[in-house]
């Protein structure tokens, strides 16, 4: 059975200030209703003045998505009630939105895919509710009005994507694509939200709304596949309808209340002049964007095509892995350091990027790199700092933090001197004799053992070259 | 006829390509859908509209509302004489404002004109 | 100069005002101590602000209006807030949540509206200058009932920052006076642009009006002659133009096709957008509180039904009809072609014409509960609603009397031409012979 989802997704544009009021958008540990004036408070007579910020950065998405921009658009009123909503209406754009006819290219279950974006528009924020007196009976609401007036974009994609992994790589590409263009933090809480509509091919469509992840994204659309296919196997019929994604319990629930029919009665909005940008459109310049980068990864730096995806997949790490030293660059050995074991160890601590100093682990990789302290100490230095930021939110400097574990490099002196390496392979050889006879038995592998004995008692802080050269010759002199 | 987005991709990809004009009166069609209220508007096609603007009317009311509403969209209809045209007349485009942040209102200046703020939040009737 | 005050105690007879500051504070500048009443539906930071509602009692605006900013800058004293047609939506201030204001001319009619507090201060000397809103003549109905002047400047010319909107495309703050000189300077104080408002252009007034009228062509349309209009009415204006033509002026008739639908395009038009300018009035943030025991639909809906007026739902309710689903291209679509057409038609005899004349309303003002019909009374409008769809200056200066009853002579002018209509109504009032 065929499943054909459709995105439309919801995007807080990082400005400065709100789309229609000078009101700062950076309201997140501040106290409910300090970021409000009369106009996104709707107070009466307050007139709205669109923010230029927010109409470029939507442009920058517009022209990243391939889109079309119609010689005139314009702000239109959605009117609806609710007590999120200050002014009984929500601004935003209808039948003149601000872009057309866009695409992205994916990676799609069968390789390169194109996934074509109906619409992109630009529309405010509603607040934020809480509710009083308990989840099951609430008493009575609270409304919050500092989100109120956030500039968002909704984008809107054509029903192309074929599985809940297809439309959770689209969800990737489009964040990357827009923190490339520098438009979107995708830190912030509610700074995306997801509806999609999922059918199996030949049945009604659905509805999904709050999604608010990515991850969130895939587990609500797999939900609905295996709860739209068991439905039709039982023979049941699917209806069309509005469902609900709760996160928490990873399924979707049929809105029950039947809210009353929806009839929006947009109109132009009469407080607001429409757009002519398509000029504007053309001249503004977007950055490098992540396919673009891929490409350059891999044929500057040689990076392979799978290294090269994950490190320009965010833009943090692709900043992060160009602003690297020329010779650190072009190493694979970088490529898997960054790609594999930062990431790898980020994920597994469920980290992300972002705050994360990454000076420090560009100055792990210098030392590394120099070979004052070996791989695998590389390692146990990320995984210390990486538990240090988890769990205070700042950590040591790498080198102090290898001092402190004794990580450095120890190198084995000349010849017969009498050094920590050395004094470690005599242990290891006086205290394995049986590894001793294998080894002059011709057993190599018994070097190996002998090795990993002598890495043992340093910690891992000798070079594996030194320990083998001194073993070696220890072991020969015995003979 | 041949996909203006320049994307690329087939027209009748699935069938779901629409050219932007396409597009745009697919949001909305001029027509007017006279089944919703046929003839003259019932009373409770005025529940329904009282519904819509959130305004709750009474019984009583609703006759008298509902005549009123009659004479004054059959005064209405003479619209119907009207053509649709071009937009005429001098228009500002591109009205904007810089990103710069203006001090907003105090969470007090906010809250002035509410009886019963809690914990700096307006108070609303309940949603669920 | 901080701590100056005017002391306003007027003897408000005719119930004027719904408020006033007894000791209202001024300052210097072209207003130096003038008493200015204000509309009730204008933003005063500290004072409140009601549109004549149930639904605003109580609300006090904590910014103010940018055209109060003007006078305030200027020394004005905000004396008080004039009573209303409940959100401007009428065309006598009997619409008024609170009480009905008396026309100083004859206390047994109503003194028009929807500024009819404004006229009526203005008309029983309470003060010399007063702000009212016209969206679809509410500045000139009044002032030509009351027998004053009134100008309903350009659309754009004037911000509409802080007014409470009723219907945005078609409103406009503007002046009411005794005299045209009078709403003249208050017309320079309060017009320029103001970058908090879209809509508004950047064309200030500066201007002392000017009686010469020689070689002025005014087109008088028939149809502002037609059915409807009271014949007596209709003589004193025509007399009116005479006197203007005596006085140098072309006098050229024409005619105005588009008014046959200008009314119903009005209608729709500014109903559509007060039902969804209305929607914010649920209780939650300002005004009387909702009930947040019942669910929030509910208590919006009765929120609203005991707060706004009868012909207010009524407005909302039509508005919200024009707009919904499936008849979006039968109403407002409709209406803004309509409205095109009044534009086109505006423009064409502008060609020929510098200004165009006839009379403000059909008829003197009424008695008391005399249009009781909804409809009846919408079809008084028929003269003064041209101007607002098409965004022109129109002046309405008094020009004679008809049982003792005031009747206006209204002069509209191409679009940002006010100081044209105010030039004319300068000459007329001026009277006589060069
Ligand atoms: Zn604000």
């Amino acid at each position: 059975m065929t499943v054909i989802v459709g995105l439309e997704i919801h995007c807080q544009l990082d400005t400065a200030t709100k789309l229609f009021c000078g009101c700062s958008t950076d309201y997140r540990d501040d106290p409910p209703n300090s970021h409000v004036c009369p106009v996104c408070l709707g107070l009466p007579g307050s007139l709205p003045k669109i923010n230029r910020k927010a109409v470029e950065y939507a442009l920058r998405v517009a022209k990243a998505l391939n889109c079309e921009v119609p010689e005139e658009s314009e702000f239109a009123r959605k009117n609806y009630f609710y007590p999120d909503l200050d002014k009984g209406y929500q601004i935003t754009q209808y039948d003149k939105p601000l872009a057309v006819c866009g695409y992205l290219d994916i990676e799609g279950d069968e390789g390169e895919k194109r996934v074509r974006i109906t619409r992109v528009h630009m529309e405010e924020d509603p607040g934020r509710l809480v509710h009083k007196g308990g989840a099951d009976r609430p008493k009575y609401t609270l409304v919050d009005y500092n989100r109120a007036g956030i500039p968002l974009i909704e984008i809107v994609t054509e029903p192309d994507l074929r599985s809940p992994k297809e439309a959770r790589r689209f969800l990737n590409k489009l964040r990357a694509t827009l923190e490339y263009l520098g438009v979107f933090d995708s830190e912030k809480e509610g700074s995306l939200r997801v509806d999609a509509n999922i059918s199996l091919a030949g049945s009604e469509r659905v509805e999904v709304k709050n999604i608010t992840s990515y991850k969130g994204v895939e587990k609500a659309l797999t939900f609905e596949v295996t709860r739209q296919k068991n439905a039709i196997r039982r023979g049941q019929k699917i209806v069309r309808e509005t469902r609900h994604f709760v996160e928490a319990r990873g399924v979707t629930t049929s809105s029950r209340s039947k809210e009353m029919e929806q009839d929006y009665r947009y109109f132009p909005e009469p407080d607001l002049r429409p757009l002519r940008v398509r000029d504007w459109a053309e001249e503004i310049k977007i950055p490098e964007l992540p396919d673009a980068r891929k490409q350059r990864f891999i044929e500057d730096y040689g990076v392979s095509p799978t290294h090269a995806a994950t490190l320009t997949g965010d833009w943090q790490i692709a900043e992060f892995y160009d602003s690297l030293p020329a010779d650190l660059r072009v190493s694979t050995a970088t490529a898997t350091w960054v790609a594999d074991t930062l990431l790898g160890e980020l994920n597994y601590r469920d980290m992300s990027i972002r705050g994360v100093p990454l000076d420090h682990f560009k100055e792990l990789l210098l030392i590394r790199q120099a070979g004052e302290i070996t791989e695998k100490a590389a390692v146990e230095v990320l995984r210390t700092l990486l538990d240090q930021i988890r769990d205070t939110g700042t950590c040591e400097l790498p080198r102090q933090c290898i001092g402190r574990l004794g990580l450095f490099v120890i190198a084995a002196a000349e010849e017969g001197a009498d050094d920590p390496v050395t004094a470690a392979a005599r242990q290891a050889i006086a205290e394995n004799p049986q590894a001793v006879a294998d080894f002059c038995q011709g057993k190599k592998e018994a070097l190996n053992f002998l090795v990993g004995q002598v890495m043992r008692k340093t910690r891992g802080c000798a070079k594996p070259g030194d320990v083998n050269r001194v073993l070696t010759s220890l072991l020969s002199g015995d003979e | 006829m041949a996909c203006t987005c320049g994307s690329g991709h087939s027209p009748d990809n699935n069938g779901y390509k629409k050219p932007y004009q396409d597009y745009l009166s697919s949001y909305r069609t001029l027509e007017p859908a006279r089944e919703a209220y046929p003839g003259m508007i019932t009373e409770r096609d005025t529940e329904h509209i009282a519904q819509l603007a959130d305004i709750a009317i009474d019984r009583e009311e609703l006759a008298s509302f509902t005549s009123r509403f009659n004479e004054i969209l059959e005064y209405f209809d003479i619209l119907d004489q009207v053509e649709m045209a071009e937009e005429s007349g001098e228009k500002a485009y591109n009205i904007f404002r810089e990103d710069e942040v203006v001090p907003s209102l105090s969470q007090e200046e906010a809250l002035s004109n509410t009886t019963a703020p809690e914990e700096g939040f307006f108070r609303a009737p309940r949603v669920m | 100069m901080p701590g100056r005050t005017v002391s306003f105690h007027p003897d408000d007879r005719y119930a004027a005002f719904l408020r006033t500051i007894p000791e209202a504070p001024c300052g210097e500048g072209r207003l130096a101590g003038v008493p200015v009443a204000v509309k009730d539906n204008i933003s005063t930071a500290g004072i409140e602000t009601t549109c004549a509602s149930k639904i605003l009692k109580g609300y006090v605006p904590p910014y103010d209006a940018t055209v109060v900013e003007r006078l305030k800058r200027e020394g004005a004293a905000i004396v008080g807030k004039t009573n209303m047609d409940e959100f401007g939506m009428g065309t006598t201030t009997e619409n008024s949540a609170f009480w009905p204001t008396l026309n100083p001319a004859d206390p047994t009619r109503v003194p028009g509206g929807s500024s009819g507090g404004s006229a009526a201060a203005v008309a029983a000397g309470l003060v010399p200058l007063a702000l009212g809103t016209d969206t679809g003549g509410s500045i000139r109905c009044p002032a030509a009932f009351c027998g004053i002047v009134g100008l309903k400047p350009t659309y754009g010319r004037v911000s509409r920052y802080g007014l409470i909107a009723y219907a945005n495309s078609l409103e406009q703050i503007g002046p009411m006076a005794r005299t045209v000189k009078d709403a003249s300077l208050l017309m320079e104080v309060i017009a320029g642009h103001d970058p908090r408002d879209s809509t508004s252009r950047d064309c200030p007034y500066h201007h002392a009006p000017d009686p010469e009228i020689r070689g002025v062509r005014i087109g008088v349309p028939e149809e502002f002659f037609g059915e409807g209009v009271d014949p007596r009415v209709a003589s004193v204006v025509w007399d009116a133009i005479s006197l203007l033509e005596r006085k140098g002026a072309e006098v050229i008739t024409c005619r105005m096709p588009s008014m046959a639908y200008a009314l119903a395009a009005y209608y729709v038009t500014c109903t559509s957008e007060a039902s969804s300018n209305l929607a914010r009035f649920d209780g939650v943030r300002y005004g009387p509180p909702a009930d947040t025991k019942k669910p929030w639909h509910e208590a919006f809906q009765e929120q609203r039904r005991a707060g706004f007026g009868e012909e207010v739902r009524r407005r909302i309710m039509l508005g919200t009809f024009a707009l919904s689903s499936g008849y979006y291209g039968k109403y407002y679509a409709k209406a803004q072609a309509a409205r095109n057409n009044v534009r086109a038609d505006f423009e064409r005899l502008f060609c020929d014409v510098d200004v165009l004349a006839g009379p403000t309303m059909p008829t003197v003002a009424f008695r008391f509960g005399e249009k009781s019909d909804p409809l009846s009374m919408y079809l008084s409008d028929i003269l003064t609603v041209p101007a607002n769809l098409a965004g022109v200056p129109a002046i309405s200066v008094p020009c004679g009397k008809v049982d003792g009853l005031p009747v206006g002579l209204q002069i509209m002018g191409r679009w940002m031409e006010d100081e044209r209509v105010v030039d004319v109504a300068y000459a007329f009032e001026q009277g006589g012979s060069p």
